[in-house]
């Protein structure tokens, strides 16, 4: 702050003469005091004068934080012999002895609050910690795994498995009661055949299943209204729907893993091997089969709010084949076409283990009619058919989930 | 900022497109500078309930914000201890590792504010966040309410109980078919437009014409009428000293005074005013 400022009731305030305040006229008498204190009251007022008997000092002192010089600190007067002045120079102006080390570290960030030991404010407890969103792959597997936890709180699940356990049993139990000719109406005579017989209920099985859990995730999400909370999140609609499908899918194929599992020992209690090849086959076929149902049954749930596992059941297990059915009866499609269809997928997955029949209107044809020829199966075709409508499937959902309003 | 309006007016349609549950048929909305099509970044910082989301009921507390927390890019050591901050808050400590299917509305709808509040947001948004629930519900969510007054963070909230709007929030919007009627601050509303208030006198005995002329003809009275035989309700704009003369004047009726009741101009007033026609929220 410049001190050359004119006092407008006094004239010049600092007793300069000249060029600084502008003002021509003789110099004052004597010099005055600087002004040293700009009042808040926005008044200059000359400080005090010093006593005359005392003579100014100069400073000598160290530049005090106070903006005074004033001299230092005395030492300490009385020292101990034992204790020489080797202490720090503290904040409050004391000499004294460094702070001794912590003798014990804390073990954890005190429990409770800011709130409850005064310790930060609510800006400084969470603002301090700045969280990043995670990235959208990273959030897809976070929606993924807490349905992956939902599904291991549902009972639902549970009994489908005690169900794939079931099921053989009661087909070990029919063997016994049919007679050995009826047996191989159904299925060759051979290990294969056995799990293939075993899993025959599969294509009926996996809409059932499929449906029910991949075709219910969405319209569960607003039937329970949790869908409001999900959503309201910093998380994109696709990584919502893409997480909770691959629960889905990772679950019907977890299901179907543990079915084939329990044909291989059913068929092991008969059978003394089975063909390894064809069980290869068949389950690279229920994998595809798995990712077509799924998807779609994920698809059609997208789009309903109520009833989506029971329209994507009705479809896959009826509507679809019934349909094929009366191409091909009518010739608008030949057996070729017949087995690019991916909604057959299950039923093929039993045929290659060489089972006869299959529980869809297919597979229950094809039991007598011999629609299907396993080993024309052209399962690269096939594979990209599946790929191409999975794609396509997972698509419309999750456009229609963006397009969703609530 | 609250914002009210009566049913169908749009509250809750406003709140759904500012969390991007709706897309907004014209302009753009913005949280922080972020587009809210930008659905993840623009809601990084904020912290919402709309229409009374129900958390999955096979989860308990502790799982559901685990997942929330993790939503929001907390790590788990962080997750764990704002977790237990939230949940001490809303009193649910004790019930962590209960399934929240097990619980009452009003103890739903808390875990649902503790999962809204977890990652401590800049921004909060309720909707009607005591809705539905019975008596003890909204007081102990009333409760809470007036905690978030001290977080350090911007509050949207669209509630009925007008008495917290005019204590939890500063400004206030009235809207009405989709449109801001009145937007302001809540101060302002209420002292703004200089009504006076309200006196009801009540009389020991049947009030009389007489009574009610000599009233009118006090200074600052705009309004008398009769609210049955014993009450009358004076609508008073004028200085202390008269108002003091004026209950001189109902003392010496004659009729014995039995007491007066003074009401200001309150929120409620204005917003059934301003959505004459509409039933409130």
């Amino acid at each position: 702050m410049s001190l050359l400022r004119r006092d407008p009731q006094n004239g010049p305030i600092n007793g300069a003469y000249g060029p600084q305040n502008n003002q021509f006229g003789p110099p004052p008498a004597a010099p005055q005091q600087p002004i040293r204190s700009w009042q808040t009251n926005d008044s200059y007022r000359r400080p005090p004068a010093p006593p005359p008997s005392t003579p100014q000092q100069p400073p000598t002192g160290m530049w005090q934080p106070n903006g005074q010089y004033g001299q230092p600190p005395a030492p300490p007067t009385q020292m101990p012999p034992q204790q020489p002045p080797t202490g720090m120079w503290q904040p409050n102006g004391q000499y004294g002895q460094p702070p001794a080390p912590p003798t014990q570290m804390p073990q954890q960030r005190p429990r409770g609050t800011w709130q409850s030991n005064g310790s930060m404010t609510d800006a400084q407890a969470h603002r301090d910690a700045k969280y990043q969103i995670p990235s959208m792959f990273m959030q897809i597997l976070l929606m993924f795994r807490t349905q992956m936890a939902l599904y291991s709180k549902r009972k639902a699940i549970y009994v489908t498995l005690v169900m794939a356990i079931m099921i053989p049993l009661i087909y070990m139990g029919l063997k016994g009661l049919l007679p050995a000719a009826a047996w191989q109406t159904f299925a060759e005579d051979s290990g294969s055949g056995m799990i293939g017989l075993l899993l025959s209920m599969m294509p009926f099985i996996m809409a059932l299943f499929t449906a029910f859990v991949c075709g219910s995730l969405i319209p569960s999400e607003f039937t329970e209204r949790s869908a409001y909370m999900n959503m309201a999140l910093p998380m994109s609609r696709l990584s919502f729907c893409l997480g909770k499908y691959l629960a889905g899918l990772v679950i019907t194929i977890g299901v179907f893993i543990f079915a084939y599992g329990m044909a291989m020992i059913g068929s092991l209690t008969a059978y003394d091997y089975f063909d390894e090849e064809a069980l290869g086959m068949s389950f690279v076929i229920t994998l595809l089969a798995t990712l077509f149902y799924s998807s779609f049954s994920f698809m059609m749930g997208c789009f309903m709010k109520r009833g989506a596992s029971l329209v994507s059941m009705v479809t896959l297990v009826f509507i679809f084949p019934l349909i094929e059915l009366y191409l091909y009866a009518n010739d608008y499609m030949d057996k070729d076409a017949l087995m690019l269809l991916p909604n057959l997928l299950p039923d093929m997955a039993c045929l290659v283990l060489g089972s006869h029949f299959a529980a869809s209107p297919v597979g229950a044809a094809n039991t007598f009619v011999g629609l299907i020829d396993p080993s024309q199966f052209p399962i690269l075709s096939c594979l990209v058919i599946t790929i191409v409508c999975v794609v396509l499937f997972l698509t419309i959902g999750v456009f229609a989930v963006n397009r969703r309003e609530m | 900022m609250g914002l009210l309006g009566p049913n169908g007016a749009g509250k809750s349609t406003t709140l759904k497109a500012v969390t991007g549950l709706l897309k907004p048929t014209s302009g753009e909305i913005r949280i922080q500078g972020v587009d809210i099509r930008d659905h993840r970044l623009a809601l990084q910082h904020v912290g919402s309930v709309i229409e009374t989301p129900m958390p999955y009921g096979e989860f308990t507390p502790a799982d559901l914000l685990y997942h929330v927390g993790r939503m929001y890019g907390l790590d788990k050591r962080e997750t764990s201890i704002r977790s237990r901050d939230v949940l001490e808050e809303m009193k649910l400590w004790d019930w962590r590792y209960k399934k929240i299917d097990g619980f009452s509305k009003g103890m739903k709808q808390r875990v649902v504010l503790a999962q809204a509040l977890l990652p401590n947001p800049e921004i909060i948004i309720l909707d009607e966040p005591t809705s539905g629930l019975d008596p003890r519900g909204m007081v102990e969510i009333r409760e809470i309410l007036r905690g978030l007054k001290k977080r350090d963070c911007s509050l949207l909230i669209s509630t009925h109980i007008l008495s917290e709007v005019s204590e939890l929030c500063g400004s206030v919007t009235m809207i009405r078919d989709g449109r801001a009627i009145l937007s302001g601050d809540v101060s302002e509303l209420l002292n703004g437009i200089g009504r006076g208030v309200t006196l009801e006198i009540k009389m020991l005995r049947d009030v009389d014409e007489r009574l009610i002329r000599n009233l009118s003809g006090c200074e600052g009275v705009t309004e008398v009428d009769s609210m049955g035989s014993h009450v009358i309700k004076v609508v008073f704009n004028g200085t202390p000293e008269q108002q003091s003369h004026l209950i001189t004047v109902a003392y010496n009726s004659g009729l014995g005074l039995m007491s007066v009741n003074e009401t200001g101009r309150n929120l409620e007033s204005l917003y059934m005013e301003l959505t004459e026609g509409g039933s409130v929220a």
